[in-house]
């Protein structure tokens, strides 16, 4: 009879405990488990994990920014530093940020336990340094994103022309786009160079 | 000449020689059709023994809308699926209703009418479905028309509407929050003395505007948004929207990518019917077998963290494959889990067919015929339930069952007890395609996903459907040449099987209404989904 089978299952279980004693004692995590999301410091600050996030719990933006202020206020000033933060609250742990990242600097780690007391220091927060335009000093990308992007053209550009752009590249790498636009002729960047 | 010829020649004769067909590969067809003959084409179909899957509504902007009517053909010797489209214009959208000759198209209607406008002429029950009861603007406010039957067609008297089933008699509210409601849901149960007479269902509490939110997100985006339409079926709306998706593209996933989908989506079948399982016990008040269901279950969970890094929300399946592979130590852990999971749920298999207090409480209640089965268009293991065949897997193979060897789980009797026996059947099936899957995976070596999808042509579009485990579950995808979707149409199984209740429970007594309720496996927050609409503003947010 399978309800007296049942009836000894039960009995044989009687007084044995099959929870685990969390949060004294914490279950490891499989490999693969896709907890709270971690920022490493080779975050570059390119924002590829951002534009994908399905549900936008990634922002970036600029800090240490002041507006002009009008014309007696003197020379603008712009953000120096690229804040990004990860909403924990939102995060869906689907893990789209950790494939999309060219650096593998953001992973989802082991951790499952969000309880805190402090919710300010609940999201996540990294800084990156903006940098600055050679020309007219205003900041326009991330610095680290900058030299990547400059050794991957290096790296996979047509080796016939490779060493052309390695010499042009110191000078124009660190220019913010208008300025290169302007400066062009004089750098003789015009892709025919190099075709 | 195939089915489809034939159908398409009877349409046409049906339509006055006027339809446009297209069609995309053999088991889809794509036809237009006057707006003045939707009732002529419908009518013609049913004779073919088509079941109405789902209408669909696509917003062409100034030139007005597509009112796409999804039919299928589950047993004709080839899959099939037709779909019938009519334009409407946008200042009068004005459509005949198809509801008077079918209950398929009941809901269907009621929740196009007021999430697109359009009016249904002739549709006797025009209350909202999804939107509050005295919500005033728009179309759907409240015309009823007493006394109607629908689903005439084909003889019989039809099914009749639950309004008119419950009229003089006493009305029981159940919900919307309510001790043996999982879900919110309203029910009015209405009762002569103990015994139910009628029901009505009103849904919509946890309505997100999904369907709104996918049209404003890139496809990659989502597949993670369509994987949290439902809290089980996580597996089964990713694989149907990729596929959907790969449709449009006309891309090829590899083998190995149909073998992981295969397999995660029966995985999912074992965790949802072992759950809906131990529901069903708690229903009954047999709480020590909830547990041991629950603790067993907990390896199907066990094993989806280990593959995918979730529990729940696996993230498996990719546009163009999946994620994340299974091999080596993955799938040899898998495989020792799967034969614990096996012994697991043949003991409880034979505990819940053998224990004579729970055949008690579920033999002869809540019969639902072959023939209503039939006329109401119910899907999954409520049709099979009933004796009518019908999976997807077997009807319009899919990833890698056409490869893989199992049965159709199916019992004639058609009440509570037929339905839990169906899923207990499906479970031992399932663990069979799981097995099946490893053994494959293991043979098969290459890559997990395409190398490329390509950009999608403005106007393309794809009907993709799976067996989830409460049924068919259909995505219809329209593309705008953008790389975010023009129309993500989610149709939910239980969308066909919850309007059924009705007629299901006629005649049971009040005491045995939740387990009656419980039996169909009612997925209430699927079938809310669409677009949240605030005060005329269509809000963006869930």
């Amino acid at each position: 009879m399978p309800s007296f089978s049942l009836l000894a299952r039960s009995l044989r279980n009687l007084g044995k405990c099959a929870t685990s004693g969390f949060p004294d004692v914490r279950e490891p995590t499989p490999p693969r488990f896709r907890g709270r999301p971690e920022v490493s410091e080779d975050c570059m600050g390119c924002q590829a994990c951002a534009e994908q996030c399905p549900s936008g719990a990634i922002r970036t933006e600029p800090r240490d920014i002041t507006s002009c202020g009008g014309a007696d206020a003197g020379p603008a000033k712009f953000g120096t530093r690229l804040v990004l933060t990860v909403e924990v609250a939102r995060c869906l742990f689907c893990g789209r940020c950790q494939e999309v990242c060219p650096k593998e600097a953001v992973k989802l780690g082991g951790c499952y336990d969000f309880s805190t007391q402090h919710p300010s220091g609940f999201d996540l927060r990294r800084e990156v340094a903006l940098a600055a335009c050679g020309v007219c000093g205003r900041p326009f990308a991330p610095r680290g994103q900058l030299e990547w992007v400059g050794l991957r053209v290096v790296d996979q550009i047509d080796p016939s022309v490779r060493d052309a752009v390695k010499a042009d590249l110191p000078a124009y790498r660190d220019l913010c786009p208008d300025c290169r636009r302007t400066i062009s002729i004089r750098l003789n960047t015009h892709t025919e160079k190099y075709i | 000449m195939s089915i489809k010829d034939r159908v398409l020649e009877r349409l046409a004769e049906a339509s006055g020689g006027t339809i446009q067909g297209y069609d995309r590969g053999p088991s889809r067809a794509y036809v237009r059709i006057p707006k003045g003959k939707v009732g002529d084409v419908a009518r013609t179909l049913i004779e073919f023994g088509a079941r109405l899957s789902a209408i669909s509504v696509v917003d062409l902007g100034h030139r007005g809308f597509d009112v796409v009517y999804h039919h299928s053909l589950d047993q004709a010797e080839s899959p099939l699926m037709i779909s019938a489209k009519a334009q409407v214009e946008r200042e009068e959208p004005l459509i005949e209703s198809i509801t008077p000759l079918t209950p398929q198209a009941d809901w269907a209607e009621r929740e196009m009418a007021e999430m697109y406008g359009i009016t249904f002429r002739g549709h006797p029950d025009l209350r909202h479905l999804i939107l509050p009861p005295d919500w005033s603007k728009g179309s759907g406010s409240g015309a009823v028309q007493e006394g109607a039957a629908v689903g005439t067609e084909g003889g019989g008297e039809g099914v009749r509407l639950p309004r008119d089933l419950m009229k003089g008699k006493a009305r029981i509210p159940v919900g919307v929050y309510h001790p043996m409601l999982i879900e919110p849901v309203y029910f009015a149960l209405g009762v002569d003395g103990e015994r139910i007479t009628g029901v009505d269902l009103k849904p919509g509490f946890a309505h997100r505007g999904i369907m709104k939110l996918a049209e404003e997100r890139s496809y990659t985006r989502d597949t993670f948004l369509v994987e949290r339409v439902c809290g089980i079926c996580s597996a089964s709306h990713t694989a149907a929207y990729c596929k959907g998706v790969e449709m449009l593209g006309g891309v090829e996933i590899p083998d190995r990518a149909r073998y992981i989908r295969t397999f995660m989506c029966e995985l999912e079948r074992i965790h949802s019917h072992t759950l809906w399982l131990a529901i069903a016990m708690d229903l009954i008040g047999f709480d020590s077998m909830l547990m041991m269901i629950l603790r067993e279950r907990e390896r199907v969970l066990d094993m989806r963290e280990e593959i995918s890094g979730g529990r729940i929300t696996t993230g498996m399946s990719k546009i163009g494959g999946v994620r994340r592979d299974i091999s080596g130590d993955a799938l040899a852990k898998a495989r020792a889990s799967l034969s614990l999971l096996g012994d697991a749920v043949a003991s409880i298999s034979s505990a819940v067919r053998s224990d004579p207090l729970v055949r008690r409480r579920l033999e002869g209640r809540g019969v639902l015929a072959a023939r209503d089965a039939m006329r109401l268009g119910v899907v999954g293991p409520v049709a099979r339930g009933s004796g009518v065949p019908m999976d997807v897997r077997k009807s319009d193979p899919y990833d890698a069952y056409s490869e893989v060897s199992f049965g159709i789980a199916t019992r004639t009797e058609g009440d509570s007890l037929a339905r839990t026996e169906v899923r207990l059947d499906e479970l031992a099936e399932s663990l069979s395609i799981c097995r099946q899957c490893l053994d494959r995976l293991e043979g098969t070596a290459g890559p997990i996903a395409a190398e490329e999808v390509p950009e999608f042509d403005d106007g393309a579009e794809a009907l993709s459907r799976v067996e989830a485990p409460r049924g068919e579950l259909l995505y219809y995808i329209v593309s705008n040449g953008t790389n975010q979707p023009a129309l993500v149409r989610i149709r939910t199984p239980s969308f066909m099987n919850n309007p059924a209740l009705s007629t299901i429970l006629k005649g049971e007594t009040f005491a045995d209404a939740p387990l009656v309720i419980g039996s169909i496996d009612p997925c209430l927050s699927c079938t809310d989904r669409i677009e949240a609409v605030r005060q005329g503003i269509r809000s963006g947010r869930a």
